[in-house]
Protein backbone atom coordinates (compact mmCIF):
# COMPACT_ATOMS: atom_id res chain seq x y z
CA UNK A 1 0.00 0.00 0.00
CA UNK A 2 1.56 3.35 -1.01
CA UNK A 3 1.49 6.28 1.38
CA UNK A 4 -0.97 8.34 -0.70
CA UNK A 5 -3.58 5.61 -0.56
CA UNK A 6 -2.74 4.99 3.09
CA UNK A 7 -3.96 8.51 3.98
CA UNK A 8 -7.20 7.97 2.08
CA UNK A 9 -7.67 4.60 3.80
CA UNK A 10 -7.24 6.15 7.26
CA UNK A 11 -9.56 9.01 6.28
CA UNK A 12 -12.23 6.51 5.26
CA UNK A 13 -11.64 4.51 8.43
CA UNK A 14 -12.00 7.56 10.67
CA UNK A 15 -15.07 8.92 8.86
CA UNK A 16 -16.81 5.53 8.98
CA UNK A 17 -16.72 5.01 5.22
CA UNK A 18 -14.47 1.94 5.22
CA UNK A 19 -16.34 -1.35 4.84
CA UNK A 20 -16.47 -3.46 8.01
CA UNK A 21 -14.30 -6.26 6.58
CA UNK A 22 -11.52 -3.79 5.72
CA UNK A 23 -11.87 -2.16 9.15
CA UNK A 24 -11.30 -5.54 10.78
CA UNK A 25 -8.23 -6.18 8.62
CA UNK A 26 -6.80 -2.79 9.51
CA UNK A 27 -7.41 -3.29 13.22
CA UNK A 28 -5.88 -6.79 13.10
CA UNK A 29 -2.77 -5.44 11.40
CA UNK A 30 -2.54 -2.59 13.93
CA UNK A 31 -2.68 -5.11 16.75
CA UNK A 32 0.01 -7.25 15.14
CA UNK A 33 2.37 -4.51 13.94
CA UNK A 34 3.21 -1.74 16.46
CA UNK A 35 5.06 0.40 13.89
CA UNK A 36 2.02 0.24 11.60
CA UNK A 37 -0.21 1.15 14.58
CA UNK A 38 2.03 4.12 15.29
CA UNK A 39 1.81 5.24 11.70
CA UNK A 40 -2.00 4.93 11.77
CA UNK A 41 -2.12 6.94 15.01
CA UNK A 42 0.00 9.72 13.49
CA UNK A 43 -2.10 9.87 10.33
CA UNK A 44 -5.26 9.83 12.45
CA UNK A 45 -4.04 12.79 14.52
CA UNK A 46 -3.16 14.69 11.36
CA UNK A 47 -6.59 13.92 9.97
CA UNK A 48 -8.18 15.12 13.23
CA UNK A 49 -6.16 18.31 13.02
CA UNK A 50 -7.46 18.94 9.49
CA UNK A 51 -11.01 18.21 10.66
CA UNK A 52 -10.46 20.69 13.48
CA UNK A 53 -9.42 23.29 10.87
CA UNK A 54 -12.46 22.45 8.74
CA UNK A 55 -14.86 22.94 11.66
CA UNK A 56 -13.10 26.19 12.55
CA UNK A 57 -13.60 27.45 8.99
CA UNK A 58 -17.21 26.21 9.01
CA UNK A 59 -17.88 28.09 12.25
CA UNK A 60 -16.48 31.22 10.60
CA UNK A 61 -18.83 30.64 7.66
CA UNK A 62 -21.80 30.42 10.04
CA UNK A 63 -20.79 33.67 11.73
CA UNK A 64 -20.44 35.35 8.33
CA UNK A 65 -23.85 34.01 7.29
CA UNK A 66 -25.42 35.40 10.47
CA UNK A 67 -23.75 38.75 9.93
CA UNK A 68 -24.98 38.89 6.33
CA UNK A 69 -28.54 37.92 7.16
CA UNK A 70 -28.47 40.33 10.13
CA UNK A 71 -27.27 43.13 7.84
CA UNK A 72 -30.04 42.31 5.37
CA UNK A 73 -32.60 42.49 8.14
CA UNK A 74 -31.24 45.85 9.32
CA UNK A 75 -31.22 47.08 5.71
CA UNK A 76 -34.82 46.03 5.14
CA UNK A 77 -35.85 47.55 8.50
CA UNK A 78 -34.14 50.79 7.46
CA UNK A 79 -36.11 50.93 4.21
CA UNK A 80 -39.37 50.23 6.04
CA UNK A 81 -38.57 53.09 8.46
CA UNK A 82 -37.83 55.43 5.54
CA UNK A 83 -41.08 54.43 3.83
CA UNK A 84 -43.12 54.97 7.00
CA UNK A 85 -41.48 58.39 7.53
CA UNK A 86 -42.25 59.34 3.94
CA UNK A 87 -45.87 58.25 4.30
CA UNK A 88 -46.17 60.21 7.54
CA UNK A 89 -44.68 63.30 5.85
CA UNK A 90 -47.15 62.95 2.99
CA UNK A 91 -50.04 62.54 5.45
CA UNK A 92 -48.94 65.59 7.49
CA UNK A 93 -48.55 67.57 4.25
CA UNK A 94 -52.02 66.48 3.18
CA UNK A 95 -53.56 67.61 6.49
CA UNK A 96 -51.64 70.92 6.44
CA UNK A 97 -52.48 71.79 2.85
CA UNK A 98 -56.09 70.77 3.26
CA UNK A 99 -56.46 72.61 6.57
CA UNK A 100 -54.99 75.93 5.38
CA UNK A 101 -55.03 76.14 1.61
CA UNK A 102 -58.22 74.42 0.49
CA UNK A 103 -61.20 76.51 -0.69
CA UNK A 104 -63.46 75.55 2.30
CA UNK A 105 -60.69 76.59 4.74
CA UNK A 106 -60.29 79.97 3.01
CA UNK A 107 -64.06 80.41 2.89
CA UNK A 108 -64.39 79.64 6.62
CA UNK A 109 -61.57 82.00 7.53
CA UNK A 110 -62.78 85.03 5.50
CA UNK A 111 -66.54 84.89 6.22
CA UNK A 112 -68.08 88.36 6.61
CA UNK A 113 -70.82 89.14 9.12
CA UNK A 114 -71.29 88.64 12.86
CA UNK A 115 -73.04 85.48 13.92
CA UNK A 116 -75.35 85.79 16.93
CA UNK A 117 -76.09 82.96 19.38
CA UNK A 118 -79.31 81.06 18.60
CA UNK A 119 -80.87 81.84 22.03
CA UNK A 120 -80.80 85.53 21.10
CA UNK A 121 -82.53 85.02 17.73
CA UNK A 122 -85.98 85.77 19.26
CA UNK A 123 -85.10 89.42 19.64
CA UNK A 124 -84.09 89.82 15.95
CA UNK A 125 -86.20 91.24 13.16
CA UNK A 126 -87.25 88.95 10.30
CA UNK A 127 -84.64 90.54 8.02
CA UNK A 128 -81.83 90.03 10.57
CA UNK A 129 -83.05 86.54 11.32
CA UNK A 130 -82.79 85.60 7.64
CA UNK A 131 -79.24 87.00 7.61
CA UNK A 132 -78.30 84.91 10.67
CA UNK A 133 -79.83 81.79 9.07
CA UNK A 134 -77.73 82.42 5.95
CA UNK A 135 -74.60 82.80 8.09
CA UNK A 136 -75.46 79.60 9.99
CA UNK A 137 -75.90 77.73 6.70
CA UNK A 138 -72.51 79.02 5.59
CA UNK A 139 -70.85 78.11 8.90
CA UNK A 140 -72.34 74.61 8.67
CA UNK A 141 -70.83 74.28 5.16
CA UNK A 142 -74.19 74.30 3.36
CA UNK A 143 -72.70 76.68 0.78
CA UNK A 144 -75.36 76.11 -1.87
CA UNK A 145 -78.24 77.04 0.46
CA UNK A 146 -76.23 79.90 2.01
CA UNK A 147 -75.53 81.30 -1.48
CA UNK A 148 -79.27 81.37 -2.27
CA UNK A 149 -80.03 83.06 1.05
CA UNK A 150 -77.32 85.71 0.52
CA UNK A 151 -78.63 86.70 -2.95
CA UNK A 152 -81.57 88.88 -1.71
CA UNK A 153 -79.23 90.75 0.66
CA UNK A 154 -76.72 91.48 -2.12
CA UNK A 155 -79.32 93.02 -4.46
CA UNK A 156 -80.81 95.55 -1.98
CA UNK A 157 -79.19 98.88 -2.97
CA UNK A 158 -79.53 100.45 0.49
CA UNK A 159 -79.30 97.22 2.50
CA UNK A 160 -77.22 96.85 5.61
CA UNK A 161 -75.47 93.62 4.53
CA UNK A 162 -74.93 94.26 0.78
CA UNK A 163 -71.13 94.23 0.82
CA UNK A 164 -70.97 91.31 3.26
CA UNK A 165 -73.50 89.33 1.19
CA UNK A 166 -71.59 90.00 -2.07
CA UNK A 167 -68.37 88.89 -0.41
CA UNK A 168 -69.91 85.75 1.11
CA UNK A 169 -71.44 84.81 -2.26
CA UNK A 170 -67.96 85.08 -3.81
CA UNK A 171 -66.66 82.72 -1.13
CA UNK A 172 -69.56 80.27 -1.68
CA UNK A 173 -68.77 80.28 -5.39
CA UNK A 174 -65.08 79.71 -4.63
CA UNK A 175 -65.97 76.54 -2.70
CA UNK A 176 -68.59 75.28 -5.15
CA UNK A 177 -67.16 76.32 -8.54
CA UNK A 178 -63.50 76.94 -7.90
CA UNK A 179 -61.45 79.84 -9.30
CA UNK A 180 -63.17 80.20 -12.67
CA UNK A 181 -62.44 83.17 -14.97
CA UNK A 182 -65.81 84.63 -14.14
CA UNK A 183 -65.11 84.33 -10.42
CA UNK A 184 -61.73 86.02 -10.89
CA UNK A 185 -63.42 88.91 -12.72
CA UNK A 186 -66.00 89.29 -9.98
CA UNK A 187 -63.31 89.20 -7.30
CA UNK A 188 -61.33 91.91 -9.13
CA UNK A 189 -64.48 94.02 -9.36
CA UNK A 190 -65.05 93.54 -5.63
CA UNK A 191 -61.45 94.53 -4.87
CA UNK A 192 -61.78 97.68 -7.02
CA UNK A 193 -64.81 98.80 -5.03
CA UNK A 194 -63.50 97.72 -1.60
CA UNK A 195 -61.95 99.92 1.09
CA UNK A 196 -60.04 99.39 4.33
CA UNK A 197 -60.37 95.92 5.89
CA UNK A 198 -62.52 94.70 2.99
CA UNK A 199 -59.71 95.50 0.53
CA UNK A 200 -57.04 93.81 2.70
CA UNK A 201 -59.21 90.71 3.12
CA UNK A 202 -60.08 90.42 -0.57
CA UNK A 203 -56.46 90.92 -1.63
CA UNK A 204 -55.37 88.18 0.77
CA UNK A 205 -57.91 85.78 -0.77
CA UNK A 206 -56.75 86.72 -4.27
CA UNK A 207 -53.14 86.10 -3.29
CA UNK A 208 -53.98 82.77 -1.66
CA UNK A 209 -56.11 81.52 -4.55
CA UNK A 210 -53.26 82.34 -6.96
CA UNK A 211 -50.66 80.37 -4.96
CA UNK A 212 -49.43 76.89 -6.01
CA UNK A 213 -50.45 75.45 -2.65
CA UNK A 214 -54.08 76.41 -3.34
CA UNK A 215 -53.81 74.84 -6.80
CA UNK A 216 -52.34 71.70 -5.21
CA UNK A 217 -55.16 71.59 -2.65
CA UNK A 218 -57.71 72.09 -5.43
CA UNK A 219 -56.50 69.30 -7.73
CA UNK A 220 -58.94 66.55 -8.42
CA UNK A 221 -57.20 63.87 -6.29
CA UNK A 222 -58.31 65.68 -3.13
CA UNK A 223 -61.99 65.38 -4.04
CA UNK A 224 -62.53 61.87 -2.64
CA UNK A 225 -61.11 63.07 0.71
CA UNK A 226 -62.89 66.44 0.77
CA UNK A 227 -66.17 66.96 2.61
CA UNK A 228 -67.22 69.60 0.05
CA UNK A 229 -67.88 68.37 -3.47
CA UNK A 230 -67.50 71.14 -6.08
CA UNK A 231 -70.59 71.58 -8.20
CA UNK A 232 -71.77 74.12 -10.75
CA UNK A 233 -75.00 75.89 -9.91
CA UNK B 1 -27.35 8.97 -3.61
CA UNK B 2 -25.45 9.95 -6.72
CA UNK B 3 -28.55 11.54 -8.18
CA UNK B 4 -29.14 13.54 -5.01
CA UNK B 5 -25.61 14.86 -4.81
CA UNK B 6 -25.57 15.66 -8.53
CA UNK B 7 -28.76 17.66 -8.11
CA UNK B 8 -27.26 19.61 -5.23
CA UNK B 9 -24.36 20.71 -7.40
CA UNK B 10 -26.74 22.48 -9.71
CA UNK B 11 -29.78 23.52 -7.68
CA UNK B 12 -30.88 23.57 -4.04
CA UNK B 13 -32.75 20.56 -2.63
CA UNK B 14 -35.01 21.04 0.33
CA UNK B 15 -35.76 17.50 1.49
CA UNK B 16 -33.95 16.43 4.66
CA UNK B 17 -32.93 13.06 3.25
CA UNK B 18 -31.29 14.54 0.18
CA UNK B 19 -29.42 17.11 2.26
CA UNK B 20 -28.17 14.48 4.72
CA UNK B 21 -27.07 12.23 1.84
CA UNK B 22 -25.18 15.13 0.33
CA UNK B 23 -23.47 15.99 3.64
CA UNK B 24 -22.41 12.35 4.01
CA UNK B 25 -21.14 12.20 0.45
CA UNK B 26 -19.10 15.41 0.88
CA UNK B 27 -17.58 17.37 -1.98
CA UNK B 28 -19.12 20.51 -3.37
CA UNK B 29 -22.63 19.08 -3.00
CA UNK B 30 -21.92 18.39 0.66
CA UNK B 31 -20.55 21.88 1.20
CA UNK B 32 -23.67 23.40 -0.38
CA UNK B 33 -25.92 21.11 1.64
CA UNK B 34 -24.27 22.14 4.93
CA UNK B 35 -25.00 25.82 4.27
CA UNK B 36 -28.42 24.93 2.87
CA UNK B 37 -29.33 23.20 6.15
CA UNK B 38 -28.03 26.10 8.19
CA UNK B 39 -29.79 28.76 6.12
CA UNK B 40 -33.09 26.88 6.15
CA UNK B 41 -33.28 26.04 9.84
CA UNK B 42 -31.01 28.32 11.88
CA UNK B 43 -33.66 30.95 12.60
CA UNK B 44 -36.20 28.57 14.11
CA UNK B 45 -33.58 26.57 16.05
CA UNK B 46 -32.12 29.76 17.52
CA UNK B 47 -35.60 30.82 18.67
CA UNK B 48 -36.15 27.40 20.28
CA UNK B 49 -32.76 27.55 21.99
CA UNK B 50 -33.43 31.08 23.20
CA UNK B 51 -36.77 30.02 24.66
CA UNK B 52 -35.21 26.92 26.21
CA UNK B 53 -32.47 28.98 27.87
CA UNK B 54 -34.99 31.54 29.11
CA UNK B 55 -37.23 28.82 30.49
CA UNK B 56 -34.57 26.66 32.13
CA UNK B 57 -31.50 28.71 32.68
CA UNK B 58 -30.04 31.85 34.00
CA UNK B 59 -29.13 33.22 30.59
CA UNK B 60 -25.45 32.47 31.01
CA UNK B 61 -25.16 30.93 27.56
CA UNK B 62 -25.60 32.72 24.29
CA UNK B 63 -28.18 31.08 22.03
CA UNK B 64 -26.10 31.82 18.92
CA UNK B 65 -23.00 30.10 20.34
CA UNK B 66 -25.04 27.06 21.39
CA UNK B 67 -26.67 26.99 17.93
CA UNK B 68 -23.26 27.08 16.21
CA UNK B 69 -21.70 24.45 18.49
CA UNK B 70 -24.65 22.11 18.14
CA UNK B 71 -24.76 22.62 14.36
CA UNK B 72 -21.09 21.64 14.05
CA UNK B 73 -21.73 18.56 16.17
CA UNK B 74 -24.73 17.66 14.02
CA UNK B 75 -22.70 18.00 10.83
CA UNK B 76 -19.95 15.87 12.38
CA UNK B 77 -22.53 13.17 13.14
CA UNK B 78 -23.96 13.34 9.64
CA UNK B 79 -20.48 13.06 8.14
CA UNK B 80 -19.83 10.02 10.32
CA UNK B 81 -23.01 8.45 9.02
CA UNK B 82 -24.94 8.38 12.30
CA UNK B 83 -28.58 7.55 11.61
CA UNK B 84 -31.35 9.57 13.17
CA UNK B 85 -35.09 9.71 12.85
CA UNK B 86 -37.26 12.80 12.61
CA UNK B 87 -36.70 16.26 11.29
CA UNK B 88 -33.30 17.96 11.09
CA UNK B 89 -34.46 20.81 13.33
CA UNK B 90 -35.53 18.37 16.06
CA UNK B 91 -32.18 16.60 15.89
CA UNK B 92 -30.27 19.88 15.94
CA UNK B 93 -32.32 21.19 18.85
CA UNK B 94 -31.82 17.91 20.73
CA UNK B 95 -28.05 18.30 20.48
CA UNK B 96 -28.31 21.97 21.48
CA UNK B 97 -30.36 21.11 24.57
CA UNK B 98 -27.81 18.52 25.70
CA UNK B 99 -24.93 20.89 25.00
CA UNK B 100 -26.56 23.57 27.08
CA UNK B 101 -27.35 21.14 29.91
CA UNK B 102 -23.72 20.07 29.87
CA UNK B 103 -22.55 23.66 30.11
CA UNK B 104 -25.04 24.22 32.90
CA UNK B 105 -23.82 21.13 34.67
CA UNK B 106 -20.22 22.26 34.43
CA UNK B 107 -21.14 25.73 35.63
CA UNK B 108 -23.22 24.61 38.57
CA UNK B 109 -21.33 21.38 39.32
CA UNK B 110 -24.49 19.34 38.92
CA UNK B 111 -24.84 16.04 37.13
CA UNK B 112 -27.81 16.35 34.83
CA UNK B 113 -26.96 14.28 31.77
CA UNK B 114 -23.98 12.44 30.40
CA UNK B 115 -21.44 14.37 28.36
CA UNK B 116 -22.89 15.13 24.99
CA UNK B 117 -20.13 13.34 23.09
CA UNK B 118 -20.67 10.30 25.26
CA UNK B 119 -24.43 10.60 24.79
CA UNK B 120 -24.12 10.43 21.03
CA UNK B 121 -21.17 8.00 21.07
CA UNK B 122 -19.01 10.00 18.71
CA UNK B 123 -15.75 10.54 20.49
CA UNK B 124 -14.14 8.39 23.10
CA UNK B 125 -11.53 10.93 24.22
CA UNK B 126 -12.03 12.40 27.68
CA UNK B 127 -12.84 16.13 27.70
CA UNK B 128 -9.50 16.95 29.36
CA UNK B 129 -7.57 15.06 26.73
CA UNK B 130 -9.58 16.71 23.95
CA UNK B 131 -8.82 20.09 25.47
CA UNK B 132 -5.10 19.33 25.57
CA UNK B 133 -5.12 18.30 21.92
CA UNK B 134 -7.08 21.42 21.00
CA UNK B 135 -4.49 23.61 22.73
CA UNK B 136 -1.75 22.01 20.64
CA UNK B 137 -3.92 22.28 17.54
CA UNK B 138 -4.34 26.00 18.12
CA UNK B 139 -0.59 26.46 18.24
CA UNK B 140 -0.12 24.30 15.15
CA UNK B 141 -2.84 26.23 13.30
CA UNK B 142 -0.80 29.43 13.47
CA UNK B 143 2.08 27.73 11.67
CA UNK B 144 -0.25 25.91 9.29
CA UNK B 145 -1.67 29.25 8.13
CA UNK B 146 1.84 30.21 7.01
CA UNK B 147 2.12 27.16 4.77
CA UNK B 148 0.45 28.93 1.87
CA UNK B 149 -3.00 29.10 0.37
CA UNK B 150 -2.64 26.15 -1.96
CA UNK B 151 -1.77 23.67 0.78
CA UNK B 152 -4.48 24.91 3.06
CA UNK B 153 -7.12 24.91 0.32
CA UNK B 154 -6.25 21.45 -1.01
CA UNK B 155 -6.25 19.87 2.45
CA UNK B 156 -9.47 21.58 3.55
CA UNK B 157 -11.23 20.42 0.39
CA UNK B 158 -9.84 16.91 0.76
CA UNK B 159 -11.09 16.72 4.36
CA UNK B 160 -14.56 17.60 3.02
CA UNK B 161 -14.32 14.56 0.74
CA UNK B 162 -13.92 16.50 -2.47
CA UNK B 163 -12.64 14.23 -5.23
CA UNK B 164 -9.24 15.03 -6.72
CA UNK B 165 -10.98 16.07 -9.96
CA UNK B 166 -13.16 18.52 -8.03
CA UNK B 167 -10.15 19.91 -6.16
CA UNK B 168 -8.24 20.39 -9.42
CA UNK B 169 -11.20 22.13 -11.02
CA UNK B 170 -11.93 24.33 -8.02
CA UNK B 171 -8.31 25.44 -7.51
CA UNK B 172 -7.48 25.63 -11.25
CA UNK B 173 -4.80 22.93 -11.05
CA UNK B 174 -3.59 21.10 -14.14
CA UNK B 175 -5.36 17.86 -13.19
CA UNK B 176 -6.29 15.33 -10.54
CA UNK B 177 -2.74 13.94 -10.43
CA UNK B 178 -1.39 17.36 -9.58
CA UNK B 179 -4.06 17.77 -6.88
CA UNK B 180 -3.15 14.36 -5.42
CA UNK B 181 0.54 15.24 -5.42
CA UNK B 182 -0.05 18.56 -3.66
CA UNK B 183 -2.31 16.88 -1.10
CA UNK B 184 0.34 14.23 -0.38
CA UNK B 185 3.15 16.78 0.03
CA UNK B 186 1.03 19.07 2.19
CA UNK B 187 -0.19 16.20 4.37
CA UNK B 188 3.42 15.26 5.02
CA UNK B 189 4.20 18.86 5.96
CA UNK B 190 1.30 18.96 8.40
CA UNK B 191 2.46 15.70 9.96
CA UNK B 192 5.88 17.25 10.50
CA UNK B 193 4.25 20.31 11.97
CA UNK B 194 2.28 18.26 14.47
CA UNK B 195 5.41 16.30 15.38
CA UNK B 196 7.08 19.62 16.13
CA UNK B 197 4.26 20.43 18.57
CA UNK B 198 4.47 16.94 20.15
CA UNK B 199 0.84 16.21 19.30
CA UNK B 200 1.63 12.58 18.57
CA UNK B 201 3.20 12.07 21.99
CA UNK B 202 0.34 13.62 23.98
Amino acid sequence: MDEENFEDLIADYLSGRLPKAECLLLEQRMAADPSFAKSVAETSKTYQFLEYLYYRSLRQKLTDHDARSGTNRIQSNKWIAILITLLLCILCGFVWIHGIWSAPSIATKYLSGNRIQKDQHDSLSTHELQWQIALDMYANKHYKKAWRLFIPFSTQPDGHHVRDAQWNILLCRLVLEGTTDEWQTHLDQYIMSAHGDEKVKSLEVKMKTNSWLFRLASTSWWIPFSAIKPQII
Amino acid sequence: MKTNTDQLKTRPIYTDEALICAVRAGGSAGENAVMEIYAAHHAIVKIWIQKWIQHHGSGRSDAVDIAHDSFLLMIQKMRHGIEFEGHITTFWFGIAKNLWLNQYKKASRMILVKDVEEYYEVDHDTPERKLLIREEFREAEKLFNRMGHKCRDVLLLWIQHYTMEEIAERLHLSGSMMARKIKYECFKKVKKLLKYYNVFES
